[in-house]
């Protein structure tokens, strides 16, 4: 055999084991690329004071979102103390007209003032007290302090659903709607909350919350 | 593609002939050429013209001797071991006989320029010996070194204080080879495979080759060859107006610059 017809097979050889690198190296690519895909849903959510860089002060909305009264009974029908009762409740919503009249005492002997809440949550700092924080805040108007416990709340659980909910209020209430719908929209990007997606379209299409 | 065996003629191209017509002006070394000649209007000892080995320097100063062509510009292409043979052929090539060199040279009005090349390879004594012909102001000289730790120290030795001008040549880049391989193909009426020396194919033999262009000829001698062989035994196998990249790399692989 030619010595030039030798050199062809090794080059066929040389070609063969080039091109079998190749597929090796995009095979790699390709398996790292699927684990690290399959890894981003595990990704904890960012937390929430990554938003918070500016709170607007100015252009305050006049909302027409009922959510306001909403959370009223939320925090009414929501003992502080246990933190599986306190969510089991917070999704009931029982109109005030049909509570029967021995709860009234109940509920009265309960609820806490935002002073004892602060004291508590002093002594005792937890997710739960930080969210009736907000609220209590978010209640009486004063939205930059409920975004503030929003966020204190949210440190606690990044995926805690009413913080970001109440986060995301307070900003639009601040009239700040687009920090509200990423807010939201991060939230969905990982859960598939009906609530959140509520919100959310009723911020988008500034109507009434039902 | 012509029924002529276009890659046997490609192949003798490549072969060094050496001949200052040969040369090929790439934009590297037209700069030198053109420094150089416009050096010879001017007062110097020594010009010193350096790079690494096959970069074309030997060509360079073949063309520079050949383009100024004047009786007085002596070229010496090849390396002397002994002093003794030095004086004997510079006698020789500027008086057509042996005599006393420096006796003739006192007597003679003319200023004399000699082109040297390979100087790193002239021994010591000899090195000292173009240094006092300097002195005399009856000689000056352009040198032509290898670029490497010794002959730097070398050039400082016996140049440093007496050189005009040092010039240094570096290799082609892609683009100059490409030129340099599409040059040298046109000028033996190859346009066909002038061609098909592409931006790709010459960026893939400066990889092999760095740029050195003793090592480029050599290379594409091997690819001609290599062509040649399977364009007259199995003419199915080239079919192409392009040169493959596979016969590139085979011929890498054929001269060792390639591991397989």
């Amino acid at each position: 055999m030619h010595e030039y017809e030798l050199v062809e097979k090794r080059w066929r050889r040389y070609r063969y084991k080039r091109v079998l690198m190749k597929v090796v190296f995009i095979g790699i690519v390709a398996i790292l690329l699927f684990i690290l895909y399959s890894l981003l849903p595990q990704i904890p959510l960012p937390s929430l004071p990554f938003l918070t860089s500016k709170l607007s002060q100015q252009n305050y909305l006049a909302p027409s979102l009922d959510f306001e009264k909403h959370l009223k009974k939320y925090v009414i029908h929501t003992p502080p103390q246990t933190k599986t009762s306190y969510a089991k409740k917070s999704e009931k919503e029982i109109p005030k007209e049909s509570a029967p009249k021995n709860r009234k005492f109940l509920i009265s002997a309960q609820k806490l003032t935002l002073t004892q809440m602060l004291d508590k949550y002093k002594k005792a700092p937890s997710i739960d007290l930080a969210i009736m924080i907000a609220n209590e805040y978010f209640q009486q108007k004063k939205y930059k302090q409920a975004m503030e416990w929003a966020i204190k709340a949210n440190s606690f659980d990044t995926e805690n659903e009413k913080s970001w909910i109440i986060y995301a209020k307070s900003a639009y209430k601040l009239g700040d709607k687009n920090k509200a719908v990423n807010a939201l929209k991060i939230y969905l990007y990982k859960h598939k909350s009906p609530q959140v997606k509520k919100l959310l379209t009723q911020i988008l299409q500034q109507e009434g919350v039902q | 593609m012509s029924n002529e065996n276009i890659y046997k003629r490609a192949k003798e191209l490549f072969f060094e002939k050496n001949s200052p017509t040969d040369f090929i002006a790439i934009d590297s070394n037209i700069i030198h050429l053109e420094a150089l000649k416009s050096s010879m209007s001017n007062r110097f000892k020594f010009i010193l013209l350096t790079g690494e080995p096959g970069v074309g320097k030997s060509m360079l100063l073949k063309r520079a001797h050949y383009e100024i062509a004047d009786e007085d510009i002596v070229l010496i292409d090849y390396p002397f071991l002994s002093l003794h043979d030095f004086q004997q052929t510079l006698s020789h090539k500027l008086f057509a006989k042996e005599s006393n060199l420096l006796e003739k040279i006192k007597s003679s009005s003319k200023i004399y320029t000699l082109f040297l090349d390979e100087v790193q390879l002239y021994p010591d004594e000899l090195l000292e010996y173009l240094r006092l012909l300097s002195d005399t102001q009856k000689f000056r000289f352009v040198l032509t070194f290898h670029t490497d730790k010794d002959s730097e120290k070398l050039q400082q030795k016996h140049f440093a204080t007496r050189t005009y001008k040092m010039l240094h040549m570096n290799p082609p880049n892609p683009k100059e080879l490409q030129i340099y391989l599409q040059k040298k193909l046109l000028h033996a009426s190859l346009p066909e495979l002038a061609r098909t020396i592409d931006k790709k194919r010459a960026k893939l033999i400066h990889h092999f080759t760095q740029g050195n262009l003793r090592q480029t000829d050599k290379f594409l001698i091997t690819l001609f060859d290599i062509m040649d062989y399977f364009y007259t035994n199995h003419p199915t196998k080239i079919n192409t107006n392009k040169i493959p990249i596979k016969y590139i790399e085979m011929s890498a692989i054929h001269l060792g610059l390639l591991d397989a």
